[in-house]
């Protein structure tokens, strides 16, 4: 005899039984765990704090030295962002830009929204990977120079190639489906945090020796960043340049639609841990890019701050006080940390661009090539090459020239932005009744309404900033709309190809990627459990899961494991003589469980068994994990009564001795409760 | 005297050599549950014996009341009486196979019970009991008995 035949014959007596437990698989799919807040903010910063790498340069080159103004002000209004992007995740737990949209403003809005943050998405890889190529063939020819070695690395071609290889190495990762890791931005975020206190300080230092003269607040712009522009409307409309200024240093902005990414991970309470991620995102994007942005300016010699302009933190680095030899391993390590946030940057564009066409996809508004799972590790491979090869083109394309790349940039987090707030505000008058747990400050009630003053002005802002570029961002409008009407082409033209499937697939929803795992017995898997109480969860029906969502309304993790329980019929059963039940498919099932379980972000263990009779897997599957409540669903064919008499059958059949405590038995439906204790 | 828990339920308080059948025959499910019927109201003649074969036959299209072991609990609730009434049956033959389950009956313990609320508590009790009593090795043991009195008294000393 086999071990795991033995280990079943331990667990389950009566093996040759048709009614008891056959089989154990635990469902190991990652999004049934959860993240405190802090790694939630280290996830959304490196994207976004990855810009600190590179803005004050493409600013610097756009508009001149006064340039850490700029910057500083838009990571200001990041915090205007941060508040929007908290209401969108208040309503909609898998959020994001396509969701919010359609509900706002329908679904073709949604798809130009979609296009602009799917081209925001297609430049950020190319331009963290060139600006960390340029960072690092930086560092290279100081080392050269240093040691005196005559060699010299042309910076754009080893940017293009440094690019095309991170953008491959992610492009291979994402195919093969290997998530990315919390923990792992946690570190490089507490790394970069590090490099941030040393330049600080450093930079206090070096200000104190020398001095610093702050920088100008004159705009001094280039010829290319007037756009269509003509540079006499400024004279004229002051104030026109200081938003084409803005406009320039928006694209520090990018990375934030990963916060709508992220929510879903957020452990309870979520939207309280959301709050407190975004605060974090706020004041480490503040200091590390505003900041650190602001004293290369002072550091920096103007005459000589143009040479870094591709790479200014490095910059920033070389010219504080102190000997050479020390200069260069701060560069080297700034260099590091740029280089692993950068490269952190292009991977979650990746990421997040197959994340956003998947939730496209899932309307059905894509045709089926594109969610064409691979064989071998059960990924949208077309969506991730389709992206992937995008983003080689784009960085071929621009030779190496981070500031083209940057010229280009903005228009997707722009409008993607003006898109999503609009969609908001409009969300403020059709779902009033709706009660959110946040809402972007200064509204003014009136009657029933909250007038929406403060999400308006930031509407006005974006769309003023969006407006503006339009007209001084040549590449940047010229690239994007293309790019935004090409793929409104493909989304239209592939909904019509898909007109029958899109319903089918509207009716049958989100299947959610569900990883199993065959465990030899219950307490293979019951034996993790480490808390003082244990609730088992017996669910059936995708439809009638009232009864788990008010168990995790009440649960105090700290105490209580849960374990969510499908006991699947081996075989078609009937119980009684005239009623037959058909085994429900537990992905469906599975799916709306883990969309409970993110709504309150809450851990549970969810397990499959395959049993003739769910009763008797409950009662084994509660003595196995020593549960002291079990609480199910009402079955509408039999009702709780008769549910709970078959439950205590079954766990008299199963009970061998006292139990050191009483299991509680609650059996829910809406509004009502039975509820037996089990001895 | 023991005294018991108030809900506590144990089995040897409702089964006699009166209420105790010993079946070597073929016979349905039906036919046994109906026969198990006629001895519940010979105890209390104020039973009416086709409102109580019509109630336990109803509940049987509900969820299943047999179980692996080979104990099958045909039961209902009733109004108007104020404690369980029952009967019991051993098949030492073992030719009766429940429909629903696939599993060869070889005992039957058919109850009544109040339908008073208060009484639910009690009701699964009895129930929860008899599946702990009449495990497989048990029930073996009573059909090899020969005699009402010796399946009394086995199941009086398991209850005890």
């Amino acid at each position: 005899m086999s071990n795991s035949e033995e280990n079943l014959n331990t667990t389950f007596l009566n093996k040759n039984s048709p009614l008891r437990v056959k089989k154990v698989v635990v469902l190991t799919t990652a999004m049934l765990t959860f993240i405190p807040f802090w790694k939630a903010a280290a996830v959304v910063l490196c994207d976004f704090g990855s810009s600190a790498f590179y803005v004050g340069g493409i600013a610097m080159r756009a508009f001149g030295q006064a340039f850490p103004w700029y910057v500083i002000a838009v990571m200001l209004f990041a915090g205007a962002m941060l508040a929007v992007y908290t209401e969108s995740c208040s309503m909609f737990v898998r959020g994001g830009v396509y969701k919010v949209v359609k509900e706002g403003l329908g679904g073709t809005v949604a798809k130009v929204a979609t296009g602009a943050i799917m081209f925001d998405f297609v430049l950020t890889g190319p331009i963290s990977g060139v600006s960390a190529g340029h960072y690092l063939s930086g560092l290279i020819n100081s080392l050269f120079h240093h040691f005196g070695v005559t060699m010299y690395i042309p910076e754009n071609t080893f940017a293009v190639c440094f690019a095309i290889l991170v953008t491959m190495f992610f492009w291979y990762q994402n195919v093969k489906g290997i998530e990315d890791s919390s923990d792992k931005s946690a570190k490089i975020i507490i790394f970069a945090f590090f490099i941030c206190v040393i330049l600080f300080v450093w930079s206090i230092v070096t200000i104190a020796k020398r001095g610093a003269v702050l920088p100008t607040f004159a705009l001094d712009f280039s010829d290319h960043a007037y756009g269509w522009v003509k540079p006499t409307l400024l004279q004229k409309i002051g104030m026109l340049g200081v938003v084409m200024a803005i406009g320039h240093s928006v694209l520090a902005l990018s990375g934030l639609e990963t916060m709508a990414q992220v929510f879903r991970e957020i452990e309870y309470p979520k939207i309280k841990n959301l709050k407190k991620a975004a605060i974090i995102v706020f004041i480490f994007a503040l200091v590390f890019t505003g900041g650190l942005t602001f004293l290369s300016s002072l550091i920096i010699p103007p005459e000589i701050i143009g040479q870094y302009s591709e790479n200014l933190l490095s910059g920033l680095s070389m010219q504080l006080w102190g000997p050479q030899g020390l200069k260069l391993i701060l560069q080297a390590l700034v260099v590091f940390a740029g280089v692993i946030m950068l490269s952190g940057a292009v991977n979650t564009a990746l990421i997040g661009s197959n994340g956003v066409l998947n939730r496209v996809a899932e309307d059905g508004v894509l045709t089926d090539w594109f969610r064409n799972i691979h064989p071998k590790y059960g990924t949208t491979h077309n969506i991730i090459n389709v992206v992937a090869i995008t983003q080689i083109l784009i960085i071929v394309l621009s030779g190496g020239k981070v500031y083209l790349l940057g010229e280009a940039y903005a228009f997707g987090v722009l409008w993607s932005f003006v898109l999503e707030t609009a969609a908001i505000v409009m969300l403020r008058f059709k779902n009033r009744e709706k009660k959110r747990e946040f809402m972007v400050p200064f509204n003014i009630k009136i009657k029933n309404y909250y007038f929406p003053v403060g999400i308006t002005i930031i509407l006005l802002i974006l769309v003023a900033l969006a407006g503006v570029n339009l007209f001084t961002k040549k590449t940047a409008t010229i690239t994007g709309i293309s790019f935004t009407v090409f793929l409104f082409i493909v989304f239209w033209i592939s909904e019509k190809l898909n007109a029958k499937k899109a319903n089918a697939m509207f009716e049958e929803g989100h299947r959610e990627k569900i990883n199993t795992k065959n465990v030899n017995s219950l307490e293979e898997v019951l034996g993790k459990l480490n808390k003082p109480n244990t609730t088992l969860v017996a669910v059936k029906n995708p439809s009638n899961l009232y009864h788990f969502e008010e168990v995790l309304k009440t649960l105090d993790e700290n105490t209580t494991d849960v374990v969510i329980f499908y006991a699947k019929p081996v075989t078609e059963s009937r119980f009684g003589r005239n009623v037959s039940f058909a085994p429900t498919e537990e992905n469906e099932l599975f799916t709306k469980v883990i969309l409970s379980a993110e709504k309150f972000g809450h851990r549970v263990m969810p397990i499959l068994v395959q049993s003739n009779d769910a009763f008797y897997a409950i009662s084994q599957v509660a003595k196995a994990s020593g549960a002291n409540q079990i609480v199910m669903g009402v079955s509408g064919s039999h009702g709780a009564n008769n549910q709970l008499e078959r439950l205590v059958m079954a766990w008299g059949a199963l009970k061998k001795e006292e139990l050191e405590k009483k299991i509680n038995v609650r059996i829910l439906w809406e509004g009502r409760e039975v509820s037996h204790t089990l001895e | 005297m023991n005294s018991e828990p108030e809900d506590k339920t144990s089995i040897s308080n409702f089964i006699n050599t009166n209420n105790v059948l010993i079946v070597k025959e073929n016979i349905s499910k039906n036919n046994l549950i109906e026969k198990l019927v006629e001895i519940l109201c010979k105890q209390d003649t104020s039973l009416d014996k086709n409102n109580i074969l019509q109630l336990v036959l109803k509940r049987e299209e509900g969820i299943s009341t047999t179980l692996d072991t080979g104990l099958s609990i045909p039961h209902a609730r009733f109004e108007g009486i104020d404690n369980f009434k029952c009967a019991f049956a051993i098949l030492p033959n073992a030719a009766l196979k429940d429909e629903g389950n696939d599993i060869d009956i070889k005992a039957m313990f058919l109850f009544v019970s109040p339908a008073r609320s208060d009484f639910f508590k009690k009701h699964l009790n009895l129930l929860s009991n008899l599946s702990q009593t009449f495990q497989s090795q048990f029930i073996s043991d009573i059909i090899s008995l020969n005699s009402e009195q010796e399946i009394f008294e086995k199941i009086a000393s398991k209850s005890s």
